[in-house]
């Protein structure tokens, strides 16, 4: 393979394994702030690192995918969650289920398991980008951990979003992107859900005085 | 020429023993005679090792004695040869050690027999490590347990200690059990006891037998180890001996269950598949952070010391695991790096656990404590040992120019390499293998730190640290020796590996000598892997004149230094030793970090003058839980007691029922013999 | 190389590290002041200090022994060795085969080891204090410390310092490698816990609860407590200089003539600088945190460089 591949390659995958640590980071901080801006960090090098492989690549509807990243997950959604934060008033603290040294054990294990599980694809020789897939797999299994294991409704929208960051990526590194439509109604779907899970839990907030799982799920009979 | 000077460190060994029973009123002198003979005899042991060593090829010795049907066959190869050099180092050291430390017990109970099972022990160990028939390997085997153990509940009037007996013996033949059973498999596909026949026969036994004596030996020869599931009884018998005999047992008696493991994975029971050395790396990091994680919790040196036994054996079992993975994958090389790190730290751990022990035992002899709450300050009265101590806490703490770093050295240097293996899975066993060796290395420190810290420094903390007056010459001196062997096995690391690697090569079949010693600009021999190169000796030689050119700069810059001296600040208070800090203050917050682990405790007691309002004292109980008691044993020992009770119908008292179990049988025997 | 480089090389690494370590805790100090909108004390202050302490005399507590007297030199002189092992302006390190980074690592515990004994030798509970915390901070240091390290050596094929150097500065895609990302970002946070700056320690505080270094260095005095601050800066100096000349290595000199020494040395000088820099930077940003979340911290250090090195394996 030339150099410039090379280069280009890396370039991508350092950019990936920045994704995977602001993940780590939202799995690792105790502060919410910090998660959401982890959220935006990781959301602005995934535009860039779409943008990079439109360029590389030349096909160009990645381009449109890039522009609605960058308009909805980096500006729109971090923007209304610091919002919602804003108006709800919560205690900023992150609960978790698991303390923080097993759930950051468990966050090593999967980041693992993602990695063992790919590597056999990665045997081939001329693969490149070769990060790409086993931290697009982490970070959607990491995603899938937070949703699991934290207490407060907006952690696990964040969890969510992790997901789909994920699963996007994973398409975009192998295949180039899905096609666009579906690209499309992907964002779309994650910003409504966004906006209903914030009004959900300003309701929920005024109501029960409380958005904390744990002690909602008191109210079943 | 081996074989004579072996023989002869035998009867002195055996004769020696004699003496001290002979003595009824001189114990003394009787108990003197004996150790005196030990000592010479552990000089002839070295003399052998040396001999075999030096390029002799392996010797057989057999003896016909007593009974023609056991055959007498023992066998002196270059592994045996390490492990008696071993013994015999660590015996001389001890037998010399000894003659000052039975001081104690003079006039105050009865040490005839002290003596006589000393000698014993010490000729059982080395019998042990060089016998070549399975049957003379259990008689000594079990001798040496039963030997241990009478050793151990020396101070029998202590309830702790007999308990301490007691689990250690039960432990003991269980593992003794099981090694039975595998040689036993052995020698239906070997046709004879002997260890040549089973030698021979090792690529013939079919894989399922294999992997059964691979679990046999792993629990037999792992519970006298003290690997960690099968720990218990470490750290109870060995702070329960007498000092001069926990220096033994901790520094060679489980090291001859490492003997027993080489033994069997590398001669008997080869080739081995990988997983079998992926396993031993398991147990070996498991031991290592578990071992070093309770040491820091113990208040009594010599539990602490016991503990850090299992950590050591955890890194050796690294080393050996390491070894046998590579050679499963045919690495012959690194197979030989990573057995020549192991069987080094082997050789260290024994010179610095003895030190230690030794250390302790003084402690023990000048203040009749062993709690290190209830010391402080003695490196003012004990000038001697603190000195010693400091040198053995170093070492273990693996700090350069030391004899522990250089085998720490070894074991980073064999785990980085590898990458070398195809599996990935087992690369990634081998990092996390790494992370855990760091971080029981610090922890290591910290341990130490705390135990010479808070023993020997600041204000003592009761009246028998205060008046503490230093031991007897002999002890020190002795001490003093191993002490200057750690030392110049740190800084001249090339020659022992060059002896270490003559081992090596003959277990694994590669001689790496070319490519693990160099020369450095001093023309001295170094350590060198395919990583890179490694001299203590001259980071020495720079640190030493580092030292002379800042003492002459800042001389010159202020000529008539002076130190004024003055009570610590204490906030107006006069200093006293209870605003020091503590053993437990010390180390609560790891007790905390890993509190997954150790389940700490806590229990505050309050007593209230006035109800819920004045409170007149506190009591802070702390204390972690061992959690393999409670999951593991207590478990196991019920069912056992249960298993037992269902069956006690069988034992009526009466004898008609007895004598009709007999009849019973021998009708059976009949029938199926006809 | 010939005789006189042999000699010239090592006298000018210590010149150059210890002659410039206070400087640079002097250049943090002034930024750092700056940036609080106040003037700062002058960037050559920490050697007017040093200057001032070795000239006086000492006082020493009547409780402590001869380790607290040794302390001092140990700790110097274990940090000059691990000057002497560190390419600074050349790749060719001074003290070729007697130490790869391993020894390094465990040089620093060895001054560590006698800093924390004779912090508890004064019989004084801040010290036993700053003690126990420097080693509970250490300890959960080094798995990442020598995971991150083991990284870069698995990637150029060495532990020693120099080949590590001479290696990325002949093959600059290693560079591009992820996993050396990975190892960079871990060896970062684990130089902030060994170092002893915010969000670890704070290096500025009174309170001696909130100490750990100072804590443990607060019974010196006189021409001890010279040795032990110098030593201290000099650690920061030499973490930095290990980060800078493993992961940003090109201008070091790869021979001895004059011009290729001169540009590597205002290379290194302007790249210390940059992450000196970048430390104020994070001191100002952050809060110290509180001690039993800094294994927290470290943890999440140890798993970017397990993170590190399994993607090497797996990935390549």
């Amino acid at each position: 393979m030339t150099h410039q591949i090379i280069v280009n390659s890396r370039t991508v995958d350092i950019l990936a394994v920045l994704m995977l640590m602001s993940t780590i980071v939202l799995i690792g901080s105790s502060r919410l702030r910090v998660c959401i801006w982890a959220y935006a960090l990781r959301s602005f090098v995934l535009a860039l690192v779409s943008g990079l492989i439109a360029y590389f690549s030349g096909i160009h509807h990645i381009y449109v995918a890039t522009g609605v990243s960058i308009a909805l997950k980096v500006i729109v959604i971090p923007g209304f969650l610091f919002y919602i934060i804003n108006k709800i008033k919560i205690k900023e603290d992150v609960e978790s289920f698991i303390n923080y040294t097993m759930s950051l054990f468990i966050a090593c294990g999967l980041i693992l398991i993602a990695y063992y599980s790919t590597q056999s694809i990665l045997t081939f020789e001329n693969v490149f980008m070769r990060h790409c897939l086993p931290v697009s797999l982490a970070i959607t299994l990491l995603g899938f951990f937070v949703m699991i294991s934290r207490k407060k409704a907006i952690t696990q929208i964040l969890g969510l979003l992790a997901m789909e960051d994920g699963l996007f990526f994973a398409a975009l590194s192998t295949s180039y992107g899905m096609p666009l439509v579906v690209e499309l109604g992907v964002f779309f779907d994650i910003l409504v859900s966004v906006i209903i899970m914030g009004i959900y839990v300003y309701r929920i907030k005024e109501t029960f005085d409380t958005i904390d799982t744990d002690v909602l799920r008191e109210l079943r009979e | 020429m081996a074989e004579h000077l072996f023989i002869l460190s035998i009867i002195l060994f055996a004769t020696g023993s004699l003496f001290a029973l002979c003595f009824y009123g001189w114990q003394r002198v009787g108990n003197y005679i004996s150790l005196i003979f030990a000592a010479i005899a552990s000089c002839f042991g070295i003399a052998t090792a040396v001999v075999v060593l030096s390029g002799g090829s392996p010797v057989h010795i057999d003896f016909h004695l007593l009974l023609p049907i056991i055959k007498y066959n023992f066998l002196l190869d270059p592994l045996s040869a390490y492990f008696i050099l071993t013994i015999s180092v660590i015996s001389f050291v001890a037998c010399i050690y000894s003659l000052g430390y039975i001081n104690l017990y003079v006039g105050k109970r009865d040490i005839r027999f002290l003596g006589f099972i000393y000698n014993l022990f010490l000729l059982s160990m080395i019998l042990v490590v060089s016998a070549n028939n399975a049957f003379v390997f259990m008689i000594v085997w079990e001798l040496m347990t039963f030997l241990s153990y009478f050793l151990v509940i020396f101070e029998h009037e202590n309830k702790e200690n007999r308990k301490a007996g007691l689990m250690y013996i039960i432990m003991a033949h269980i593992g003794s059990g099981l090694l039975a059973i595998a040689f036993f498999i052995m020698f239906t596909y070997a046709g004879s006891f002997s260890f040549d026949d089973f030698r021979q026969v090792a690529s013939q036994i079919p894989a399922v037998y294999k992997n059964i004596i691979f679990f046999l030996v792993l629990v037999g020869f792992g519970i006298k180890a003290g690997i960690f599931p099968l720990h218990l009884w470490l750290p109870m018998a060995h702070p329960a001996a007498p000092s001069n005999v926990s220096m033994i047992m901790s520094g060679v008696m489980i090291k001859t269950a490492i003997y027993g493991f080489i033994r069997f994975y590398f001669e008997f029971v080869t080739p081995c598949p990988p997983w079998w050395g992926v396993i031993i790396l398991i147990f070996g990091a498991g031991s290592a952070l578990l071992g070093i994680l309770y040491a820091l919790q113990e208040r009594d040196i010599k539990t602490m010391l016991a503990y850090s036994s299992v950590e050591n054996i955890g890194i050796i079992l690294i080393g050996i695991g390491l070894s046998m993975i590579f050679r499963s994958y045919n690495l012959m090389a690194l197979s030989s790096l990573a057995m020549i790190a192991g069987l080094y730290h082997l050789i260290n751990h024994a010179v610095f656990k003895c030190l230690l022990f030794g250390c302790a035992g003084n402690i023990y002899y000048s203040t009749h404590t062993k709690n290190i709450e209830e010391l402080g300050g003695l490196i003012k009265r004990l000038q001697v040992t603190a000195p010693l101590f400091l040198v053995a806490a170093l070492s273990i703490s693996a700090i350069p120019p030391l004899n522990g770093f250089m085998s720490e050295w070894l074991i980073f240097q064999s785990l980085l390499n590898g990458f070398n293996i195809p599996s990935v899975l087992i690369k990634i066993e081998t990092i996390i293998c790494g992370a855990v060796v760091a971080l029981t290395g610090a922890l290591v420190a910290t341990c130490f730190i705390r135990a010479f810290g808070i023993s020997f420094l600041a204000l003592p903390r009761t009246e028998h640290a205060k008046h503490a007056k230093e031991v007897p010459v002999i002890m020190y001196v002795s001490m003093g020796l191993l002490a200057g062997l750690c030392v110049f096995m740190g800084v001249f690391p090339a020659r022992i590996m060059m002896t270490v690697n003559h081992v090596s090569s003959h277990l694994v079949g590669i001689n790496i000598i070319k490519s693990i010693t160099a020369y450095d600009w001093m023309q001295t021999k170094i350590v060198q892997t395919n990583f890179t190169g490694i001299s203590p000796k001259s980071a020495a030689v720079f640190g030493l004149m580092l030292l002379a050119i800042t003492f002459g700069a800042l001389t010159a810059i202020r000529p008539r230094f002076a130190r004024r001296f003055y009570e610590t600040w204490t906030c107006g208070i006069s200093p006293e030793p209870r605003l020091e800090y503590t053993g437990a203050a010390f180390s609560r917050p790891f007790a905390v970090i890993f509190k997954g682990i150790l389940r700490p405790k806590l229990d505050v007691a309050k007593v209230y003058s006035v109800p819920n309002f004045f409170v007149k004292s506190m009591t802070y109980v702390g204390g972690v839980t061992s959690i393999f008691e409670s999951y593991l044993y207590t478990p196991v020992s019920n069912f056992v007691l249960k298993a037992s009770d269902r069956v006690r119908w069988i034992h009526t008292g009466n004898i008609h029922v007895y004598l009709a179990y007999i009849f019973v049988t021998l009708i059976i025997l009949i029938m199926f013999f006809r | 190389m010939d005789l006189s480089s042999k000699i010239a090389l090592p006298v000018l690494q210590l010149i150059v590290i210890v002659g410039l370590a206070p400087l640079v805790k002097g250049f943090i100090n002034k930024i750092e002041a700056r940036f609080q909108n106040r003037r700062g004390p002058s960037i050559f202050q920490p050697y007017y200090n040093l200057i001032k302490l070795l000239r006086k005399d000492a006082v020493v507590s009547e409780t402590a022994s001869w380790i607290f007297r040794a302390t001092p030199y140990v700790t110097f002189i274990s940090i000059l060795i691990i000057a002497l092992l560190v390419p600074v302006l050349s790749s060719a390190v001074p003290a070729n085969f007697t130490g790869d980074v391993i020894l390094i690592i465990y040089l620093f515990a060895l001054g560590r080891f006698f800093l924390a004994l004779s912090s508890l030798d004064t019989g004084s509970a801040f010290g036993g204090m700053g003690g126990m915390r420097e080693m509970m901070v250490s300890t959960m240091a080094e798995p990442a410390l020598m995971l991150s390290v083991f990284t870069v050596s698995l990637a150029t094929g060495s532990t020693n310092l120099g080949n590590i150097t001479s290696t990325m500065v002949d093959q600059s895609t290693i560079l591009l490698n992820p996993s050396l990302f990975l190892a960079f970002a871990a060896l970062a946070i684990v130089i902030i816990a060994e170092a002893g700056r915010i969000p670890v320690d704070n290096p500025f505080t009174h309170l001696e609860l909130t100490m750990i270094h100072e804590g443990m260095i607060l019974e010196f005095s006189g021409r001890y407590l010279a040795l032990i601050e110098w030593a201290s800066s000099m650690k920061l100096l030499l973490l930095l200089t290990i980060l800078v000349n493993t992961f940003l290595p090109w201008g070091i000199a790869r021979d001895m003539t004059f011009p290729a020494m001169l540009i590597s040395f205002a290379l290194y000088v302007v790249k210390i600088g940059f992450f000196a820099f970048l430390i104020v930077i994070l001191e100002m940003s952050f809060a110290k945190l509180r001690i039993f979340r800094v294994p927290n911290l470290l943890g999440t250090a140890l798993v970017l460089s397990i993170l590190a090195i399994i993607s090497l394996y797996v990935v390549g």
